[in-house]
C-alpha cells in the first residue's frame, strides 16, 4: 500500500493513527483530500457547502477509524463513506426543483436543440451545457437514483465498481438504474417537444 | 461523426466529457478541525436535543400511567372491602319502607 510517487506509506501511516499520533492524521488528510473533494464535488446537493460536507466526511472517516477492517482497500473505505455522507444530505433536502423550457440558460438550450433536430453526437463545445443540463435533469431524481446515475454515466463506474462504493447489489443496480434512465428520457423527451417550433 | 440515436446517451456523454474545476488545496483550517473533534472524547449516548426530551416525557408518561392505575386499583379494592359499591336501590327503598 506504499504510495511510490508522493513516498506516502498509507498502511504505516494509518497504524500510526491508530495509535492517535495527530501528524500522521495530518499526512492523512493531506493524502486523502483530493479523493473526498472529488466524490463530494460529484455529489454535492445544491443548497451544501462544499466545504461543510467534505469536513464532515473527515470526522466520520477518523471517528469510525477503529472500525476500518484491512479487507478492501482503505480508498474504496473512504469513498463509500463520502458517497454515503453525501446521499443523507441528498436526502434530507427533499426537494425536486420544479423548471421550465424558459429557464434553461442559452448553451443548454442549444444543446436541447441539437439532440432534437439532429441524431449525430453533439460537438466538444457543447460539453459544458450538456454537463449543465444533466445536472437539472438529475436534481429532479431521487437522491439514490441522482448517485447512481453520476456514478454510472458522468464518472464512468462499472456496476461492480458501484456496488462497491453504494453496497447495493447488481440486480437492484440496474433495476435502479432502468428507472433512473427512464425519467431522464421523460424529463428530456419534454424539452424537446417544447424547443420545437 | 459518429450517429447515435438515443438522445439521452448522447447527453450523457458529452455530460461526462464536460471538463471539471481543478481540485483546490486543501483549507488551512480543516485539519485543526477534524483533529479537534477527532481529540474530542468518545459520546456514547449522544442523541439530538428532541430525541432526548421525548424520552424523558415519554418516560414521565409512563410513570404517571402507572401511579394512576396503581391509585384507582388500590381505590376500587377499598371499595370492595367496606362493601359501599353493593348499595341496591332496591334495597334502599325497601330499608326507608
Amino acid at each position: 500500500m506504499v504510495d511510490t510517487e508522493a513516498g506516502f506509506d498509507l498502511a504505516a501511516c494509518l497504524v500510526r493513527v491508530r495509535q492517535r499520533d495527530e501528524d500522521a492524521a495530518r499526512e492523512l488528510l493531506q493524502h486523502l483530500h483530493p479523493l473526498v473533494l472529488k466524490i463530494v464535488r460529484s455529489h454535492l446537493p445544491r443548497r451544501t457547502s462544499e466545504e461543510d460536507l467534505v469536513q464532515t466526511v473527515f470526522m466520520k472517516v477518523f471517528a469510525k477509524m477503529d472500525q476500518y477492517q484491512s479487507q478492501a482497500p482503505f480508498e474504496h473505505w473512504v469513498s463509500r463513506i463520502a458517497v454515503n455522507t453525501c446521499l443523507n444530505q441528498l436526502e434530507n433536502e427533499r426537494v425536486r426543483p420544479e423548471w421550465r423550457h424558459a429557464d434553461l440558460s442559452q448553451q443548454e438550450l442549444l444543446v436541447v436543440g441539437h439532440l432534437s433536430t439532429s441524431t449525430e453526437d453533439l460537438a466538444a463545445s457543447a460539453d459544458v451545457g450538456s454537463r449543465e443540463l444533466v445536472e437539472k435533469l438529475l436534481a429532479r431524481l431521487k437522491p439514490k437514483d441522482r448517485l447512481l446515475m453520476t456514478l454510472l454515466y458522468l464518472e464512468g463506474r462499472t456496476l461492480d465498481e458501484v456496488r462497491e462504493i453504494t453496497g447495493w447489489n447488481i440486480a437492484l443496480i440496474k433495476i435502479r438504474s432502468f428507472r433512473a434512465r427512464h425519467q431522464l428520457r421523460k424529463d428530456l423527451d419534454y424539452l424537446m417537444r417544447e424547443s420545437k417550433p | 461523426m459518429k450517429t447515435n440515436h438515443d438522445s439521452l446517451d448522447r447527453l450523457l456523454e458529452s455530460a461526462a466529457r464536460a471538463p471539471r474545476p481543478a481540485l483546490g488545496a486543501m483549507p488551512a483550517y480543516l485539519p485543526a478541525r477534524v483533529l479537534a473533534d477527532w481529540r474530542a472524547p468518545v459520546r456514547d449516548f449522544e442523541f439530538p436535543p428532541i430525541a432526548w426530551l421525548l424520552r424523558i416525557g415519554l418516560g414521565f408518561a409512563c410513570a404517571i400511567m402507572l401511579t394512576v392505575t396503581a391509585l384507582h386499583y388500590q381505590q376500587e379494592t377499598q371499595k370492595d372491602f367496606y362493601g359501599l359499591d353493593v348499595l341496591n336501590p332496591a334495597i334502599n327503598l325497601t330499608m326507608l319502607q
